[in-house]
């Protein structure tokens, strides 16, 4: 068990900035998820957490130790740093059976026999693969696979768990199952877990906290619901549920409130205190109602439905696109009025 | 053809590197017609007068590496504009209908196999049962005197058996020993001497035997700082299969290392495994069937090896290769042929033994199966 602190981390590849300047502080026996698109970093940063890639500036401590160093060049290698990680790959040896792979950590730190033993068995039962003990990992399925690379980890009992995209490879069926485990994982070790995804269905469900990362630098992190709920800028609006953004063409303050006019209408926003002038505001679903009497007319372009209710893409008469919910059944084509509620808005340079 | 001939431009160059570089063929039927290649010229220059023209048969030397070398850069030319192509999904093989020309062709096609594979196994069988050489082979003239007199009684051959046995099995052992580690770390970090290691690797294989030979003899003829030499000593043989044989075995182990999730080595990492024990129990267990597969290859090329120890050989040192020619070279063509057989059917028997037992080994051991 141990808290992680990261402190101006920065990572370069061949004069390409991977990673730039993360300062951050993982707390002791936290969730957390690195969410963002294809070569943002998230990977890069796991990987310099474990050891298998080193700064190219800034330090990282993990519990009492201090792990990396780009400025003194010291640099603890992975196997002594008591650190669990998951693959992609599942990464299982393929000429061992589950058994061994399970127990090789224990091998490694030189337990008797009788010790080993009971702690595989106990990791097996714990991830319910006692039926598979004797199987080599090729007989296994994707998920139990994983399932053995969770118990390898779990016997090691490491100070810190990293998961590089564990369930990428999974169906849609067995990622939902494997969340669950994941999540028991969690609660029965308290082990600080960092998760890397792309997928922010993923990192909603499991996460205690999300970072945010796009192009080397966190953008945000900060709980699910407040990603959602209160994005700092444009990149995370769009890219954490389904939202627009859409400029501020003037902004008023009348006392606390803020009254602002979007898309030619005049509507009450909600910021961030700290933010004296914002310029964006981001327009999801929950912020827009359906009405005929609606100011904002447009008109629906696409009908996608979800199963209970139908997501309508519409076309505002100034050309923004609006992704808008509804109970109703809508028409490609049809026109209606949308009132804007309550959006959130933000400054972006 | 304008995708293949890169291929084809390829495959020639080194087609001319391997027949420039040959010796047994010119030396058997080359040196009796009074017809020199540079190979031959040199094994008669330095059989004939000893060391003494060291500096001459190293000019010659220097003469072959350097068209070799000027051939194989040719080819590795072409090969990497080839790689230029090889971008597009691979179709079905090219399948022709023949019809009714199917027939004749597969003939000729056996005909051919039978010409080149089969004649001549039957030539030296038939040469190894007569008692001289010329003698028509007839049921009263059958004999097995020349196997006799070769087996038993030329105590050369027993030696030449245990050398050429020795000589293989420990490059074999040898070289695994060295590439498994090498290639593995090789694969970890690719630094700029591992490339460069990389690319000069297929040299000692790739150049003439002669010109291997020849840089032998003058790295060790006087060890440095002492007066030993390992020259008309088995060591030197063994150094030089070594040298000759090391692409045999490192190229199979690499492409398997290639294809190693590097994620397997990074696990054992991550539960505390020290490099000595990822290489004992992860990397070498995974690895094993590449290398038992380039040991195969690498016993059966030195077993049967003339080129490198035809110049580098003495009395007490001699290979199978290197009896059986000096046996033809002395006339003795009947011993020389019962020799040669007896060494085709070791090899058959040996690769029957491993075909016998590959269904025990684990997948891509035996080198002849994919």
């Amino acid at each position: 068990m141990a808290d992680i602190d990261l402190s101006s981390v920065g990572k370069t590849y061949a004069a390409m900035p991977a990673l730039q300047d993360i300062t951050t502080r993982f707390e002791d026996g936290e969730f957390i998820a690195l969410l963002g698109p294809s070569g943002c970093g998230k990977t890069t940063l796991l990987r310099i957490l474990a050891g298998f890639e080193e700064p190219s500036s800034g330090s990282i401590r993990i519990g009492t130790r201090e792990m990396s160093n780009a400025q003194t060049g010291e640099n603890i290698p992975p196997e002594d740093r008591n650190i669990g990680f998951v693959f992609q790959s599942y990464a299982l040896w393929p000429h061992m059976s589950v058994r061994r792979n399970v127990s090789y950590p224990l091998e490694i730190r030189r337990f008797s026999k009788a010790e080993i033993g009971k702690q595989t068995d106990a990791a097996l039962a714990s991830t319910g693969l006692e039926k598979y003990a004797d199987r080599m990992p090729s007989d296994l399925s994707g998920g139990q696979r994983q399932r053995v690379a969770l118990a390898r980890c779990l016997v090691s009992d490491p100070c810190a768990v990293l998961l590089d995209e564990p369930l990428a490879n999974l169906d849609v069926a067995l990622r939902a199952t494997m969340q669950g485990v994941f999540t028991d994982f969690h609660k029965r070790t308290g082990a600080t877990m960092i998760y890397v995804t792309h997928d922010q269905a993923e990192a909603m469900a499991m996460a205690d906290r999300i970072a945010v990362m796009d192009q080397g630098r966190i953008q945000q992190f900060d709980t699910p619901q407040t990603l959602y709920e209160r994005p700092r800028n444009r990149f995370v609006a769009e890219f954490v549920g389904r939202g627009t953004v859409v400029p501020v063409q003037e902004i008023k303050q009348a006392g606390d409130a803020q009254q602002a006019r979007i898309l030619g209408t005049e509507v009450a926003v909600q910021s961030a205190r700290q933010e004296a002038r914002v310029s964006h505001v981001c327009l999801r679903p929950e912020n827009l109602t359906i009405t005929e009497s609606g100011d904002l007319r447009s008109k629906v372009a696409r009908v996608t439905y979800m199963g209970g209710k139908y997501l309508l893409e519409t076309v505002t008469d100034c050309g923004a696109r609006l992704f808008a919910e509804t109970r109703a059944r809508f028409e490609v084509g049809a026109q209606l009025g949308l009132t804007i509620t309550a959006p959130w808005a933000f400054s972006e340079d | 053809m304008p995708l293949t001939l890169p291929s084809l431009a390829a495959g020639t160059a080194i087609t001319f590197v391997t027949a420039l570089g040959n010796f047994g063929i010119p030396a058997m039927l080359g040196i009796p017609a009074g017809y020199a290649t540079l190979p031959t010229l040199v094994y008669q220059k330095l059989a004939g007068m000893g060391t003494t023209v060291l500096a001459e048969v190293s000019v010659l030397a220097m003469l072959i590496g350097a068209v070799a070398v000027a051939g194989i850069a040719l080819q590795r030319l072409c090969q990497s504009r080839q790689k230029l192509h090889l971008v597009g999904s691979t179709s079905r093989p090219l399948a022709l209908p023949l019809g009714a020309a199917r027939l004749p062709v597969e003939v000729l096609l056996w005909a051919v196999v039978f010409a080149i594979l089969v004649l001549p196994m039957f030539g030296l069988l038939a040469t190894s049962l007569v008692p001289a050489y010329g003698v028509t082979l007839r049921f009263d003239t059958v004999t097995l005197a020349s196997w006799y007199e070769v087996l038993f009684r030329q105590p050369v051959t027993s030696r030449a058996f245990a050398n050429s046995f020795g000589l293989a099995a420990g490059a074999a052992v040898a070289l695994v020993t060295v590439c498994l580690p090498l290639a593995w770390l090789m694969e970890r970090r690719k630094t700029r001497l591992a490339r460069l290691f990389d690319g000069l690797l297929d040299l000692p294989y790739a150049l003439p035997g002669v010109v291997l030979s020849i840089a032998m003899i003058l790295l060790l003829i006087k060890l440095p700082f002492t007066e030993a030499t390992l020259y008309g000593t088995i060591w030197i043989i063994f150094l030089a299969y070594l040298a000759r044989f090391f692409a045999v075995m490192f190229r199979p182990v690499q492409a398997s290392l290639k294809q190693f999730d590097p994620g397997m080595d990074e696990a054992a990492q991550s539960v505390g495994a020290s490099l000595f024990r990822r290489l004992r129990d992860v990397i070498f267990p995974l690895s094993a069937p590449a290398a038992a597969a380039g040991a195969i290859l690498v016993f059966l090329t030195a077993f049967n090896e003339l080129t490198v120890s035809a110049l580098l050989w003495s009395s007490g040192t001699e290979t199978l290769g290197v009896v059986i020619f000096n046996l033809d070279d002395s006339g003795e063509t009947g011993m020389a042929s019962a020799l040669a057989m007896t060494i085709v059917l070791v090899v058959i028997v040996l690769m029957a033994l491993i075909q016998l037992f590959s269904r025990r080994f684990p997948k891509g051991v035996v080198p002849w199966q994919t």
